[in-house]
């Protein structure tokens, strides 16, 4: 099997949707305190069997993305807009009916805390099984099958055993099979995967890891992943958006992300990451000062001015565009934009005044 | 599984032996004696207490009593004559029995399907009945929804018969009273664990496999949701055992209740021992059965030994 080199997303034929396109997404969750505005306007596409890789840390709005991108954001108290299309369809717009059969058929899930996200009370095959005979017409005998050759696929040992076994007889990283299991049994086109190695042992991270990557490029899988790890992200990705305060900041191909980043935050957080190159010069490991925004009252402007050695007065009062800065590679930071200092010159002189 | 069953066999005797032992301590502190009430010559009265033993000391009598209780013997009763006290029990307990069982499903059953529907419709009208039917419940104590029941649906509408065990028609009143507390007790517990299940992230899980409402809420939130009320089954099954004695009383239900009553009423201590024991043996047995059901609903508890 030919595990497909991070650094190269698949070509799209010119002229054809991308398989998924998020524009402009904001979610809003009203809350007693006020509205949370969890994401901010985010737009994004991936091509089908793509690896796209959102990072960000916690709290910036990473894993609402996903889970409104299949709708799982409780309404109310969340309040989604933008537009959300799959395979050309604006999935904001179906039905619960529609959009619960595209759910686990067309997109599947993969949680964060397998410890938590598998029901107690039933057998983990039956659990896959259940998700694969709600979209297909299937004898018991033949999803038994299918749900085994799925097993066996994720790297599950003894899978006639493990089927009629209960979740809590099941470690961690099996659990997390059977998740990955469950998710991919209907053949989906896009998998999302919300921090799928998070709550995992170290070593048990890199197998899963491995096996959401040969079964990605193996079955042509579209795969979202979230993460707020970028070793995973370096090992997996074909690109990478860097997700701060409900906004995508940076956008690149792997490799030229981590090359050449070119906006702050992203900076700051390639320099706070250790490295096992013994680059003693490099000092020790720098900290972004200050904490990420109040997202009942983010900054009016560039989410990341509060905390940004460079920024200027504008940064405070107007978000910047999303510029292009190489192949494939969109910037939102306004000391990138080539008529900024002609179009807004006084404010790009005068520091941001910070409170 | 073989070894638990043992072990809880050997745990349930003895619970039962202290049962005894402490009921027929306490009963010979009450004051007064079977015969205070009747006005006996002492020659008739002797005559009695050594027909029935008492004339003997009390480590005696309660040797015996034992001895005739490993056999299966409970003795004969003191006020009804020449009644042995597994007579009694063969005659009223199915009355009992009948009025109990119906209560536990009917109570069990509608409390589950009333707790689910209210956590169904959170912030609706409909939660709002759900919990008023639950608070009425709990705040009623038996004997009134009894003769309140008695009084609206047998004498004033005449709906159902107002007393007496006769037919199916007969025991709606009494079901439904006996019922009341234990079915708002379980809607209670029944709709909070369903919205702490509602929150769980397998709940999630399920919803991203694209499964309609209807089988997330049957397959994974009921079965999740109802193991509390599981628990709460064994002292469920306490209740409603004492809540018969007043059920059976106010419908005139030949049943056991009377005569454990009467029993105390009259000192009738071999009544009373065999009785307690009688009710001992079935509440341990009751709760015997929980266990199991707890094991076969959760199988993160399924008892040591059951795994293969």
């Amino acid at each position: 099997m030919k595990a497909m080199a991070p650094g190269n997303a698949p070509d799209r034929v010119p002229g054809s949707p991308p398989l998924l396109e998020v524009r402009d997404l904001r979610v809003n969750f009203a809350t007693y305190g006020g509205t949370v505005q969890a994401v901010r306007g985010l737009s994004f596409s991936m091509e089908a069997g793509e690896c796209l890789a959102l990072v960000g840390e916690s709290g910036c709005g990473k894993s609402v993305t996903a889970q409104s991108l299949l709708r799982l954001v409780p309404h109310p108290p969340a309040t989604t807009t933008g537009s959300v299309r799959f395979d050309g369809r604006e999935l904001l717009d179906l039905s619960e009916r529609e959009m619960n059969r595209l759910r686990g058929a067309a997109f599947g899930m993969v949680f964060q805390d397998p410890m938590t996200s598998l029901n107690p009370t039933m057998p983990v095959g039956r659990q896959i099984e259940e998700a694969l005979r709600e979209h297909e017409r299937l004898s018991r005998s033949a999803a038994r099958e299918r749900v085994l050759d799925m097993l066996r696929l994720v790297g599950m040992p003894e899978p006639e055993r493990r089927y009629g076994q209960y979740p809590h007889e099941c470690s961690g990283g099996m659990r997390q099979r059977v998740l990955i299991a469950m998710a991919l049994v209907c053949g989906p086109r896009l998998i999302v995967a919300d921090e799928p190695t998070t709550a995992l042992d170290v070593t048990i991270q890199a197998q899963i890891l491995d096996i959401l990557k040969n079964l990605q490029s193996r079955l042509g899988t579209a795969l979202l992943l979230i993460t707020h790890d970028l070793g995973v992200v370096a090992h997996m990705a074909h690109r990478i958006a860097v997700v701060y305060a409900g906004r995508i900041v940076e956008t690149a191909p792997v490799r030229e992300l981590f090359a050449r980043p070119s906006h702050p935050y992203t900076r700051r957080l390639l320099c706070s990451r250790p490295s096992l190159d013994g680059e003693a010069a490099r000092g020790p490991l720098c900290a972004i000062k200050g904490t990420p925004p109040d997202l009942f009252a983010p900054p009016p402007g560039c989410g990341f001015a509060p905390r940004c050695d460079y920024a200027m007065a504008l940064c405070g009062t107007t978000p910047p565009p999303a510029l292009g800065v190489g192949t494939g590679h969109r910037s939102s930071c306004w000391l990138l934009h080539p008529q900024a200092r002609e179009r807004y010159g006084d404010l790009m002189r005068a520091p941001l005044e910070r409170r | 599984m073989t070894r638990y069953i043992l072990q809880r066999l050997a745990i349930s005797l003895v619970t039962i032996w202290v049962l005894v032992t402490v009921v027929f301590v306490l009963v010979r502190c009450l004051p007064g004696d079977p015969f205070a009430s009747e006005k006996l010559t002492p020659e008739i009265r002797a005559n009695m207490e050594r027909y029935y033993g008492f004339d003997q000391p009390l480590s005696v009598q309660y040797a015996k009593y034992l001895k005739n209780l490993l056999r299966g013997d409970l003795g004969m009763s003191l006020k009804y004559q020449n009644m042995p006290i597994n007579q009694i029990i063969q005659n009223s307990f199915p009355y009992s029995a009948d009025l109990g069982i119906r209560t536990i499903l009917f109570a069990t059953f509608t409390g589950i399907f009333l707790g689910v529907v209210a956590a169904l419709n959170r912030g609706r009208p409909l939660e709002y009945l759900c919990i008023f039917v639950a608070v009425v419940g709990i705040s009623l104590p038996d004997f009134i929804t009894g003769s309140l029941l008695q009084y609206l649906l047998g004498q004033k509408l005449r709906l159902f018969p107002v007393a007496l065990w006769k037919g199916f028609s007969y025991t709606v009143l009494p079901t439904f009273a006996l019922s009341f507390y234990t079915l708002a007790m379980v809607s209670r517990i029944m709709r909070t664990s369903m919205l702490d299940v509602t929150g769980q992230d397998y709940i999630r899980t399920a919803r991203a496999k694209g499964l309609s409402p209807f089988k997330i809420v049957w397959r994974h939130q009921i079965r999740n949701a109802i193991l509390p009320v599981v628990t709460i089954l064994g002292p469920i099954t306490a209740a409603i055992l004492t809540g018969t004695f007043v059920i059976e009383s106010i419908y005139a239900i030949p049943g056991m209740g009377k005569f454990y009553v009467l029993g105390v009423q009259n000192l009738d201590y071999t009544m009373i021992l065999s009785l307690t024991v009688f009710y001992g043996v079935f509440l341990i047995a009751a709760n015997f059965v929980v266990d199991i059901l707890y094991g076969f609903i959760d199988p993160r508890i399924r008892l040591a030994g059951n795994k293969r």
